[in-house]
C-alpha cells in the first residue's frame, strides 16, 4: 500500500470571504469544490475549484486556483444577507460582594497583647469568549500579609471573582490589558485573538496579446534607424569622392601655357620636344586617374 | 507571414540601392559636377522610394491587425466558435456548475450573454489546465475586452442565470455564437437588447 506522507498532504484550505469552510488534509493532485455560504452566489468568471499541488520553488504542497472564487450577495435577494464575520469575542463583567477576614494572635510570654486585625482584599478577574477561542495567561501575584505582633503572623485572604464584559473587532489581532486591585494582589492577563482573515492571493489576470503588432513596430522602427545611418554613411562617402575630384581639377590646372605654346624657328625640334614633354605629363595624368580609382 | 514579407521587401531595397562604382572622371569641371549632381539626386531618389515603399508596408501590415474583429465581427466570431468546437472535450468532462443564459427569445444581433458565456468559458478552459498563454484563453480574454465595452452585463447580471453542467452551456453557446454569426453579418449595430 502507498501510505501518503505527511509532506504530500495539503491541510485544511484558508477560508475565503463568505464561503463554507472546508476541513480535514487532501493529497497531492486531489481537488476540491468550495461553496458560497448561505445567501451568496459564485461571481461569474471566478472559479470554486482547487487543486492541492506542489509547486517547484516549494517543499510542501499547497492549494491554487488560476481563479480565485469570489462569493457576492445573491441578486435574487431583495435584502442584503449579512456578512459573514470571521470571528467574534465576547466577555461579561460580574461583580461579586468582597468578604473580610480576620486573624488574632497569643505570644507565650505570659502576657496577653491586644488582637490584630489584618483585612486583605483582592480580585481575581477572568474572560470568557466565544468562537474562536482566544488564547491568553494570566499571572497571579501571592497575597501575604503580617501582623503587628512580634512572634506571629498570619495570612488572611478573601477571594471575589469579578468579570467584565467586552467586545473585540474582527479587525484586532491582538490586545492585552492589566489590572492591579488591593495591595498585594496584581493580574495580567493577555490575549491574543487570531483571526481567520486573509488577503486575497492576487493572481495576475490575463492580458491582451498584442505582441504580433508590437513586434511589427519594432521591426520597422530598427530598419529606419539603419536605414537612415547607412544613409548618414553613404552621403559622408560620396563627399570624399567629390573632395577627390576637385583635387583632380588641380591638378589639371597646374600644366604650364610655355610648354603648349608652339615656337616657329625650331619646328621639328620644339615639335619633339612638346611630344616629350607631354608625355611625362601624361604618366602623371595616368598615374593619378589610378591613385583616385 | 507578415514579417517574412516586410523582410523580404527590406532585403531587396537593400541590394537594388547599393551604391554604384564610380568611374574615374577624365573631363572637365562642369561635367564632373553634372555627374556628381545626378548621382546624388539618383541615391537620394532610390532612398526615399525604398523608404516609402518600406513604411507603406508597415502601415498596411498593421491595418487589418488594428481593426481586427471590429471590421469584420463574423470573422472574429467564426473564430470563436472554432475554438470552442475544438475544445469541447474539456467541457465534456468538467464538473463545473455554469451560469447559462436562455437563448430562445434571441433573434438579432445581440451582445446580451455575450460576457456571461465568454466568461464561464474561460472558468471551464483555466479548471481544464489550459494556462494564459493557450490560444483558447488569449481568444476568450481579447473577445472580453473588445465586447465588455458595451457593458451588457450591467443590465443583465450573469449570476441571475441558471446554474447547468457544462455539456448543456457547451450546446447553449455553440447555439449563441452560431446566431451571432448569422445575425450580425449583414449589419453591425448589436445592442444590449
Amino acid at each position: 500500500h502507498n501510505i501518503a506522507r505527511a509532506s504530500d498532504l495539503c491541510g485544511p484550505p484558508k477560508k475565503a470571504l463568505n464561503t463554507e469552510p472546508v476541513t480535514g488534509n487532501y493529497s497531492l493532485n486531489s481537488s476540491i469544490r468550495i461553496q458560497c455560504v448561505a445567501g451568496y452566489v459564485r461571481k461569474v468568471g471566478t472559479s470554486n475549484l482547487i487543486r492541492c499541488l506542489k509547486e517547484h520553488d516549494k517543499d510542501k504542497p499547497s492549494w491554487t486556483s488560476a481563479l480565485p472564487l469570489v462569493c457576492i450577495p445573491d441578486p435574487k435577494n431583495k435584502k442584503a444577507p449579512r456578512p459573514d464575520h470571521q470571528f467574534t469575542s465576547s466577555t461579561t463583567e460580574i461583580n461579586t460582594p468582597t468578604i473580610s477576614g480576620t486573624s488574632t494572635s497569643i505570644t507565650a510570654t505570659g502576657y496577653i497583647t491586644l488582637p490584630t486585625t489584618t483585612n486583605e482584599v483582592f480580585t481575581t478577574k477572568a474572560r470568557t469568549t466565544n468562537q474562536p477561542t482566544l488564547m491568553s495567561t494570566t499571572k497571579e501575584a501571592e497575597p501575604i500579609t503580617s501582623t503587628n505582633a512580634i512572634t506571629a503572623s498570619s495570612i488572611a485572604s478573601s477571594i471575589a471573582t469579578r468579570q467584565f464584559k467586552s467586545t473585540t473587532s474582527p479587525q484586532t489581532q491582538s490586545s492585552s490589558f492589566t489590572t492591579t486591585t488591593g495591595i498585594s494582589l496584581s493580574v495580567k492577563t493577555t490575549a491574543n485573538m487570531t483571526a481567520n482573515s486573509k488577503v486575497e492571493p492576487s493572481f495576475a489576470r490575463s492580458k491582451s496579446t498584442i505582441g504580433g503588432v508590437t513586434s511589427i513596430f519594432i521591426l520597422c522602427l530598427a530598419a529606419t534607424l539603419f536605414i537612415l545611418w547607412w544613409r548618414s554613411r553613404r552621403r559622408d562617402y560620396t563627399n570624399v569622392i567629390v573632395l577627390q575630384l576637385t583635387n583632380q581639377d588641380a591638378v589639371y590646372s597646374d600644366i604650364p601655357v610655355s610648354v603648349i605654346a608652339p615656337n616657329p624657328n625650331n619646328a621639328s625640334i620644339d615639335s619633339t620636344a612638346v611630344i616629350g614633354t607631354n608625355h611625362p605629363q601624361a604618366d602623371s595624368v595616368q598615374d593619378s586617374d589610378s591613385i583616385h580609382l | 507571414m507578415i514579417s517574412v514579407t516586410l523582410f523580404l521587401v527590406f532585403i531587396a531595397g537593400l541590394w537594388i540601392n547599393k551604391p554604384a562604382k564610380l568611374k574615374s572622371m577624365r573631363t572637365g569641371r562642369c561635367a564632373c559636377n553634372t555627374l556628381c549632381f545626378e548621382n546624388h539626386m539618383e541615391c537620394h531618389w532610390n532612398s526615399e522610394v525604398w523608404n516609402s515603399i518600406l513604411i507603406l508596408s508597415c502601415l498596411s501590415a498593421l491595418l487589418p491587425l488594428t481593426e481586427g474583429q471590429a471590421g469584420h465581427p463574423e470573422q472574429g466570431l467564426e473564430d470563436l466558435l472554432t475554438i470552442l468546437e475544438n475544445h469541447k472535450k474539456l467541457f465534456t468532462s468538467s464538473t463545473a456548475h455554469l451560469y447559462t443564459p436562455k437563448i430562445d427569445d434571441i433573434h438579432n444581433c445581440t451582445f446580451r450573454f455575450f460576457d456571461c458565456f465568454l466568461l464561464e468559458m474561460k472558468v471551464v478552459l483555466y479548471e481544464e489546465g489550459s494556462g494564459e498563454d493557450s490560444p483558447g484563453v488569449v481568444m476568450v480574454e481579447r473577445t472580453l475586452q473588445h465586447y465588455s465595452q458595451n457593458n451588457c452585463s450591467a443590465r443583465h447580471p450573469c449570476e441571475l442565470q441558471e446554474l447547468t453542467n457544462s455539456t448543456l452551456f457547451f450546446d447553449r453557446m455553440r447555439n449563441f455564437l452560431q446566431k451571432l454569426i448569422d445575425n450580425c453579418g449583414k449589419k453591425n449595430n448589436a445592442t444590449c437588447d
